[in-house]
């Protein structure tokens, strides 16, 4: 015999079955992953980081009106309340700043994304300065003004702001002369000294103001900063190079203490390019 | 001569105990097998085993008296310990005991017949005989093959050549009987202490073994192997390796008998087993040593990644790729230290980077994995290899720690990021490793982690770089490693926990 379900507890059953972010829109979409992400952490819930990823690392293919569509959801997301929904937003701003078309996608969000460059929460900053700089072909200038102003506060994030605007474009006057001025000031720690020459060590930059904050460092007390400092200017170009040569002479003698700092310096003196 | 007057009392007084031991266990063994002619075979074993302990104890005593006495009155003490021993001594030779000569008293005496009870009872004539307690209602033809049985071929009387019956079936072996083979039994396990991880030249003393190779027998038998290197009715030797990672324990240990002359073990209508009784040898714990080396690395589980940063070739942009260390045996960051397990002091700490390679657009030529193709050797130019670095380590440090005699950990903690990319993404790690040797064959480790979920993590440990802890990220994608070193916030990147002891030896 067989007992008739009504309709209506059939519909309900399913509802009630279905996980919310799925009710909410499909996790195959950005839009609908945001939405998910949204839905899930409002109601106590948490997705995998890779389930999230896994559909981020997708987003260089995606068409560029789908994530349009999703960017409502993702504004909303870096401006939660909740650190994680701040997070995947973030993780989403820089998935499509990978791609080509990224600074005509997201560059207006620029003000929305720079608000972050103040969170508490270091992660967070960091998402940001990777968007604002990473934008493809080249962030909006309102980006570089966000990430020029953040240099002066961030000090923390400073060598990584540095990157971003030598990928930028670090013979900007502006750019150049806000990394000089972190340089001179700003650089108080051994790993920020390392980082920021590190940072430093690209054939783009020929600043000379530059090239001589960098050879600054060949006189730092610090094995790790001088070598840093070798490798910088060696990476900066045969320029770099000959603009330190006296310098590196004194590095390569027997007056420096450090036997890796002396090879460094002997090598850079021998081929100013980067031996394998 | 008190040394000479003591021993010739207290063989005596053995003497005498042994002869009530004897009569009491014929007499139990009447008692629970009524109507039988003979006694069992296993109350026989027990007899046998009295009169062994007995002979032992005299030749231990002749021997102790040799030694006090010193090798030139060697031979007139023989005499005077037959003397004292017995009423007769003059009837039995001191030579009957064959004592090695003065220079090799230091040795076991050796003595002249395969059965070294004959030797003993030559010199004993007032011991009872005990082949009246053994056998009842014989027939004169049984009597007369037990007349003939218990004397060896020397005229000297051999209990172990004793019969109550004329045998119907050749049991082979000493012993044998009517009733079929007697049950082995374990005497003596010499050394009766094994070292762990190492193999040992064992001697097992004892009657009814067999004359086909004996099989031994362990419990526990876990980690212990053997290779019979002799064998005799009464004697085994035998090369025992235990292995490194057994504990300290006592193992019991049993004969098998595999049965005489190539036939198998008979047990007669008595249904006597050929498996032995259970005797004892002590297994000591191989010690730990005097330190342990503990490694953590982290590694990109993959040929190569894509990292954030990009470069420009022929006015297009192109992220670089970085190597990895999937199938080259490299690391991206490392610390190892020797943790002394008395001290629980770190010694000999080794922190470093692996080298960081950079590619730009062409890479990889193969299609799939870097290869000695990418290898142009022109650099900063945004394609193929383009740089080469190493992260600095300076900043990775350890600390050891004493939590008890048996316990110490060492906590390794530092950062690092790719040299040629932004500092923003960095690998981070606090990993406290804590070895525990309560028991030393098996020490155990403990890994407390908290580490970035990017990329994979590792903690070595021990002489076998045994893996106590592992973690391999779920994907290296642009967007996830971004996530777990830079932008994912600690609740979503931090992967930390504890592993529980595990075994590493």
């Amino acid at each position: 015999m067989r007992i008739p379900i009504p309709g209506f507890a059939v519909l309900a059953f399913i509802l009630c079955n279905i996980p919310l972010a799925a009710q909410q829109g499909s996790v195959e979409t950005l839009a609908g992953l945001y939405q998910g992400i949204i839905s899930d952490y409002a109601n106590g819930k948490a997705p995998r980081l890779v389930d999230v990823t896994n559909l981020l690392d997708k987003v260089p293919e995606m068409d560029a009106k789908d994530i349009e569509s999703a960017l409502p959801l993702i504004e909303e997301a870096i401006q939660s309340t909740r650190l994680e929904v701040r997070s995947y937003g973030e993780l989403g701003m820089f998935a499509i700043s990978q791609r080509s078309d990224s600074a005509q996608l997201i560059g207006h969000l620029a003000p929305v994304v720079a608000r972050n460059l103040q969170d508490p929460d270091v992660h967070i900053r960091k998402g940001a300065v990777l968007v604002l700089s990473g934008m493809r072909p080249k962030p909006p200038e309102e980006a570089i003004s966000y990430l020029l102003s953040a240099l002066q506060f961030d000090h923390e994030l400073g060598p990584g702001i540095v990157y971003g605007l030598v990928q930028i474009d670090p013979n900007r006057t502006d750019i150049a002369h806000a990394i000089d001025v972190y340089m001179k000031t700003n650089m108080a720690t051994r790993d920020q000294r390392v980082d920021t020459l590190n940072a430093l060590a690209s054939r783009q930059v020929t600043d000379r103001r530059l090239i001589s904050d960098m050879a600054t460092n060949f006189s730092d007390e610090s094995e790790d900063v001088r070598l840093s400092a070798i490798r910088a200017i060696v990476r900066s170009g045969p320029a770099g190079v000959e603009a330190s040569k006296q310098q590196l002479r004194r590095l390569a003698g027997p007056d420096e203490p450090s036997e890796n700092v002396r090879d460094e310096a002997q090598r850079a003196l021998g081929k100013p390019q980067d031996a394998k | 001569m008190a040394v000479f007057v003591d021993a010739a009392i207290s063989f005596a007084k053995e003497q005498r105990w042994v002869q009530q031991a004897k009569e009491a266990i014929v007499e139990q063994d009447r008692a629970s097998h009524p109507g039988m002619r003979s006694i069992s075979p296993q109350a026989r074993a027990r007899v046998h085993e009295l009169f062994d302990e007995l002979e032992l104890n005299v030749i231990d005593g002749v021997v102790s008296i040799h030694r006090a006495f010193g090798p030139g009155a060697a031979a007139r003490l023989d005499n005077a310990v037959m003397n004292g021993f017995g009423s007769i001594a003059t009837a039995a030779s001191p030579s009957a005991l064959h004592f090695p000569p003065p220079s090799k008293v230091s040795e076991e005496p050796i003595l002249s017949g395969q059965r070294r009870l004959g030797a003993l009872t030559s010199i004993n004539p007032k011991f009872t005989d005990p082949v009246e307690d053994y056998c009842t209602n014989l027939t004169p033809d049984e009597e007369q093959y037990d007349e003939d049985e218990c004397y060896n071929e020397g005229a000297v009387y051999d209990l172990e050549n004793c019969e109550c019956s004329i045998p119907l079936v050749n049991g082979g072996g000493g012993g044998g009987s009517s009733t079929g083979d007697p049950s082995p039994f374990i005497r003596s396990i010499t050394p009766d202490t094994w070292m762990a991880g190492e193999t040992q030249s064992v001697t097992i003393g004892g009657l009814y073994f067999g004359t086909n190779e004996p099989t031994l027998g362990f419990t526990p038998g876990s980690g212990i192997s053997y290779v019979v290197s002799s064998y005799s009715d009464f004697q085994i030797v035998a090369s025992i390796k235990v292995s490194n990672s057994t504990p300290s324990e006592i193992v019991g240990l049993t004969v098998t008998n595999n049965g005489y002359g190539g036939s198998a073990f008979f047990g007669g209508s008595g249904g006597a087993s050929p498996q032995s009784n259970q005797s004892s040898a002590t297994i000591q714990a191989a010690p730990p040593p005097s330190s342990y080396t503990i490694a953590y690395n982290a590694y990109i589980p993959a040929d190569h990644i894509t990292g954030p940063g990009k470069c420009t070739y022929n006015s297009n942009q192109y992220n670089f790729i970085y190597k990895g260390d999937g199938g080259y045996n490299s690391y991206r960051v490392t610390e190892t230290a020797d943790l002394n397990t008395t001290t629980w002091a770190g010694t000999n700490f080794f922190p470093m980077t692996g080298q960081t390679r950079q590619y730009g657009y062409g890479s990889p030529v193969s299609g799939f994995n870097l290869s000695m193709l990418d290898e142009d050797g022109i650099a900063s130019d945004c394609h193929l290899w383009n740089q080469t670095s190493q992260a600095p380590y300076s900043n990775f440090t350890y600390s050891a720690a004493s939590i008890s005699t048996v316990a110490g950990s060492i906590k390794f903690k530092g950062s690092a990021s790719n040299p040629l990319e932004t500092s923003l993404a960095a690998i981070s790690w606090t990993m406290t490793t804590t070895i525990n040797i309560t028991n030393p064959s098996v020490p155990t480790a403990d890994v407390n982690y908290n580490h970035t979920c990017y990329p994979a993590h590792q903690v070595k440990v021990g002489p076998k770089n045994t893996v106590v802890y592992s973690y391999t990220p779920p994907s290296s994608s642009l967007t996830y490693l971004t996530a777990c070193l830079a932008i994912g916030v600690s609740s979503l990147t931090n992967i930390t926990g504890e592993t529980g002891w595990v075994p590493f030896n």
